[in-house]
């Protein structure tokens, strides 16, 4: 079966990169705009992995995060950072807020398959 | 990389919104300096733009928005202020920036100096900045990026070292979604690393549960990362392992004998290997991690939902061209219905012709864009000309959700945009003489839009000096273009601004450029059939109106015929249509006609268009039209009727030509010359003077 | 750039034959019954088309190239071309008659040499010699221009 990949970023052209690449692996892609958007994917539905920006409307990353971990479903699914920040505070908050790691912006699309196949196989 | 480049067109749209919205949030800052959600959003817009031009490909971009962005977070976390000059520095950046993202990695050399100075320029506000507080060195930080970046790539310089990492995650790793082996791999890629796996914690099948971590690890590798890079591996879990990362050795010794015994053993006993073991001194504990919990802001931003969807301009023409077929494939339907006295068919097309035009009107629709698109050039303008000149100016804008054909909008800017420079350079005074003349020494500027009818109009007046109907009048003596004793009217004086002879160089100083371009102005509004007309009073400021057509593509005609062609007029135009015989001789004389006690001036379309004279045996038909206050008769073969029409453009080969400002397709398949009316005035001008001078070649002075 | 011309389209404008790269052919129609004239255009402006809802504007080439205009018969067409390959910008030309679709080589083409220069067009991209006869290839964007004019 397909994994199924949700991906929140509040950048158009990032989105369209990452699910053309993640599609073109075979993987179900669903797509949100900012946190709050993407919050409505999570309604019991199974969902393997979220990679999801940091600096985004409505709601960031963080509180995206913070939000999907209270949700029992969903406490232990893979959540990547898809961010441009490399700087280790920014990681520390991101952890602390439930992620469990993080991709640099700019990737390849191999660096992108490669982390995602890493936390879930 | 092809992929990526697949998405740069929409990476460069995606910016030009986002390089407008920060440039929207800036002016906004400029007088609301604290506002968190402001610099959020500006801030955001930056961010996006230096991942983006990251990934694809503008790495130049990238760089230099890195820049700015490191200011902006400086801003956000407050030890920085929102300052006149740092949103000057900003919107200065926001024109590199434009650049770069037009002319992406290939600079030129001049281009080049341009961006190093700019860099230059941050670094010397962050210099000026780190006196009063404290920021992180910016050109340092953005190297960390590359370095992870380019994690897999071994380093040149020779500092590799051994460390070993011993990991023992605690049962409940696994319940945050981490899975080791992610960590292990991230290892591997930075250095030639063994991986010792220790599981002899692992229980019986049956009490196995699959979300406990059972299994320790220690790994020996050697590589030039520092040890705080390891350790960022860790990042996500290290609250829910025990971790210890040991210099062992400054040199690589995995492939040392010794060494390698030690991992057999390990490996053989299940017994963690020892620092003690592999090195002759012990270290100091684990540090603890010793980051400062900074909260972040939480990030309410700009309450803007995705409410619309980018389409690509060309689908929409192509699919307002398909319905503009549709249109006419209906029609050609009803008339072959009328013609065969179908009544079957007749009904159907008169269904099809419902849902047609409603597919028509929501296309056109489609095809409108907001005014808002355009406006932050304006405010940016306003901004800058006023910073410059320093005058305080006060910008306010109505109606910017006024919506308006997408061609229109495209030609509608630069006029604009030359009308608004003319408010700050010549209809704003400075302060010092606005208070000599007892004004507030704060001028305004008021841009409205607003809808009117089938029309939008657009007024853009100042509070500023205005204009002198007089000084105008002696320049347009000076410069022959009126006789010394020409009585006119105000209106008729201020309209002189618009002629192309009056805006030349000479008058341009002496009256402080007022009117300068304003004919070109007219000609580019009018090839949107737009008009404009300008009213001033000396001292209390002046107010330019422009009437604009909601679409160019579609109008509700009146279908005439002169010769053998079909012409379309615009319905909004027509005041009265008459019959021929009020033509009579002692009602019009020298192409004067007098209805209801009016002088009205007349031409007729036959001579205009250059056909056969009007013999006897032709109908004629006199028609009223009223463009902007001024009527004018016009003498057509025969009207039809009342026809609404998709105006097609008649292309670049015919943009030349005197009086059609495009086509139509009528329901059998011919064509429909749709007129400008306003043009038409012109022709009477040109008649005018050539009754005057007796002149008959009418043909040559068409042409000029 | 004309070096890569390697199939043209020829056709008859009075007694000479010309071509055009078939590259930049669209459309070969029959002349229709009508041809909106637009007033005040130039002589060689015969007036638009409506070809599938488009607007075309058509040129006819024996104005353009001085020869005499004839009554209307079968053998007429109207060239539709695009010089800048796009779909903003297209005219239609008026022929005497479509002669045949030639594929040449580059050795093929020689300089333009007309025994008298007559017409409108004064730079051709060559000539080349077909079947006993000469064709001239007219530079597309050249015939472009001149009608913009």
């Amino acid at each position: 079966m397909a994994k199924t990949v949700l991906i929140v970023d509040d950048s158009e052209s990032i989105r369209e990169v990452v699910s053309f690449t993640l599609q073109n692996e075979g993987y179900d892609v669903l797509v949100g705009v900012d946190g709050e958007d993407a919050l409505k994917f999570l309604d019991g539905r199974h969902i393997d992995i979220i990679i999801t920006d940091l600096h985004m409307p409505n709601l960031d990353g963080l509180g995206f995060i913070r939000k999907i971990r209270e949700i029992e479903t969903y406490k232990h699914i893979p959540i990547l950072f898809l961010t441009t920040e490399s700087q280790t505070e920014k990681k520390m908050e991101a952890k602390e807020a439930g992620a469990t790691g993080w991709i640099i912006k700019p990737f390849v699309p191999a660096k992108l398959l490669a982390a995602i196949s890493r936390v879930i196989r | 990389m092809e992929i990526i480049d697949q998405f740069k067109v929409k990476f460069i749209e995606e910016s030009t919104d986002n390089i407008n919205d920060l440039e929207e949030a800036l002016l906004l800052l400029e007088s609301d300096k604290e506002n968190k959600e402001l610099i959020e959003r500006s801030f955001r817009a930056m961010h996006s733009i230096k991942g983006g031009g990251a990934m694809f490909g503008f790495n130049k971009l990238s760089e230099f928005t890195h820049h700015l962005e490191s200011i902006y977070d400086s801003v956000r976390q407050g030890s920085i202020p929102i300052s006149t000059e740092l949103i000057t520095l900003t919107f200065s950046a926001i024109d590199q920036i434009k650049l770069l993202l037009k002319v992406g990695d290939n600079l030129s050399q001049e281009d080049l100096v341009n961006f190093d100075s700019s860099v230059k320029m941050f670094e010397h506000f962050i210099e000026k900045q780190n006196n009063t507080s404290t920021i992180t060195d910016e050109n340092d930080d953005y190297e960390e990026v590359e370095e992870v970046e380019n994690i897999t790539e071994p380093k040149n310089n020779n500092n590799e070292k051994t460390v070993l990492i011993s990991f023992v995650p605690n049962p409940d790793l696994l319940e945050n979604g981490t899975n080791p082996f992610f960590l292990l791999d991230d290892l591997n890629n930075m250095g030639r690393a063994i991986t010792l796996a220790f599981s002899n914690k692992i229980p019986n099948f049956v009490d196995l549960k699959p979300v406990v971590s059972y299994i320790n690890w220690q790994i020996l590798i050697c590589t030039e990362h520092t040890i705080n890079e390891l350790k960022d591996v860790f990042i996500f879990v290290e609250d829910d392992c025990e971790l210890h990362i040991d210099t062992i050795a400054d040199t690589c010794i995995i492939d040392h004998p010794e060494v390698k015994k030690i991992i057999q053993n390990a490996q053989n006993t299940g017994v963690l290997m020892t620092i003690k073991e592999l090195k002759n001194c012990t270290l100091s504990a684990t540090q603890t991690k010793t980051q400062g919990k900074k909260k972040l802001a939480v990030d309410s931003g700009k309450d803007h939902k995705i409410s619309s969807i980018r389409v690509s301009s060309n689908k929409i023409d192509e699919l307002v061209t398909l319905v503009s077929e549709l249109v006419i494939t209906q029609s050609q339907l009803t008339l072959y219905a009328e013609n065969n006295n179908d009544t079957t068919i007749a009904a159907i097309s008169e269904n099809i012709q419902k849902l047609s035009r409603q597919l028509r009107d929501n296309a056109f629709n489609i095809s409108l864009i907001p005014l808002q698109s355009e406006l932050m050039r304006f405010q940016r303008l306003v901004r800058d000309l006023s910073k410059e000149q320093d005058k305080d100016i006060d910008f306010t804008i109505e109606g910017s959700e006024i919506e308006l054909d997408k061609t229109i909008i495209e030609n509608l800017t630069d006029p604009l945009l030359h009308i608004l420079r003319n408010s700050v350079d010549h209809g704003i005074e400075t302060k010092k003489q606005r208070i000599a003349a007892g004004k507030s020494p704060k001028g305004n500027i008021i841009f409205k839009a607003f809808n009117s009818g089938a029309n939008v109009v657009i007024e853009i007046s100042d509070d500023g000096k205005g204009i002198d109907p007089e000084e105008i009048r002696s320049k347009a003596v000076y410069q022959g273009l009126i006789d010394q004793d020409a009585k006119l009217e105000k209106e008729e004086i201020l309209e002189l601004l618009f002629t192309s002879g009056f805006s030349t160089r000479t008058i341009v100083t002496d009256l402080s450029g007022r009117g300068v371009g304003l004919d070109v102005v007219r000609r580019k509004l009018e090839s949107i059939r737009g008009k404009a007309t300008i009213d001033s009073e000396k001292g209390k400021g002046t107010i330019i109106t422009i009437r604009l057509p909601l679409t160019l593509s579609i109008i509700d005609g009146l279908l005439i015929k002169v010769a053998n062609n079909h012409y379309v007029l615009p319905i909004s135009a027509i005041k009265t249509i008459y019959s021929a015989e009020l033509l009579r001789e002692d009602n019009s004389f020298n192409h004067v006609i007098t209805i209801d006690d009016e002088q009205v001036p007349y031409i007729d379309l036959r001579e205009i268009f250059q056909e056969n004279d009007r013999t006897e045996e032709d109908h004629s038909q006199l028609i009223l039209i009223k463009v902007e206050e001024r009527l004018l008769g016009i003498i057509a073969d025969d009207v039809i009727g009342e026809y609404q029409t998709v105006v097609k453009p008649l292309g670049r080969y015919l943009e030349k030509q005197g009086y059609i400002s495009g086509a139509s397709i009528l329901g059998d398949g011919t064509i429909a010359l749709v007129i400008d009316t306003s043009r038409l005035f012109n022709a009477r001008k040109i008649k005018k003077e050539i009754s005057q001078e007796k002149s008959t070649s009418l043909k040559k002075l068409l042409n000029a | 750039m004309h070096n890569q011309i390697s199939t043209i389209l020829s056709f008859k404008i009075g007694g000479n034959v010309f071509a055009l790269d078939a590259l930049h052919v669209l459309h070969i129609l029959e002349v229709p019954d009508i041809i909106t004239r637009i007033p005040n255009t130039s002589d060689f402006m015969k007036g638009v088309i409506n070809h599938h809802g488009n607007i075309i504007p058509v040129a006819d080439m024996r104005i353009i190239m001085e020869e005499e205009v004839k009554e209307k018969n079968k053998e007429q067409a109207i060239i539709i071309v695009n010089p800048e390959n796009s779909n903003e910008v297209r005219f239609g030309i008026y022929v005497d008659m479509i002669s045949e679709v030639i594929e040449i080589k580059p050795e093929d083409l020689k300089e333009t040499v007309m025994d008298s220069k007559r017409g409108m067009i004064d730079t051709y991209v060559g000539t080349i010699f077909h079947k006993g006869t000469f064709i001239h290839i007219i530079d597309i964007m050249h015939l472009s221009e001149i009608i913009d004019k």
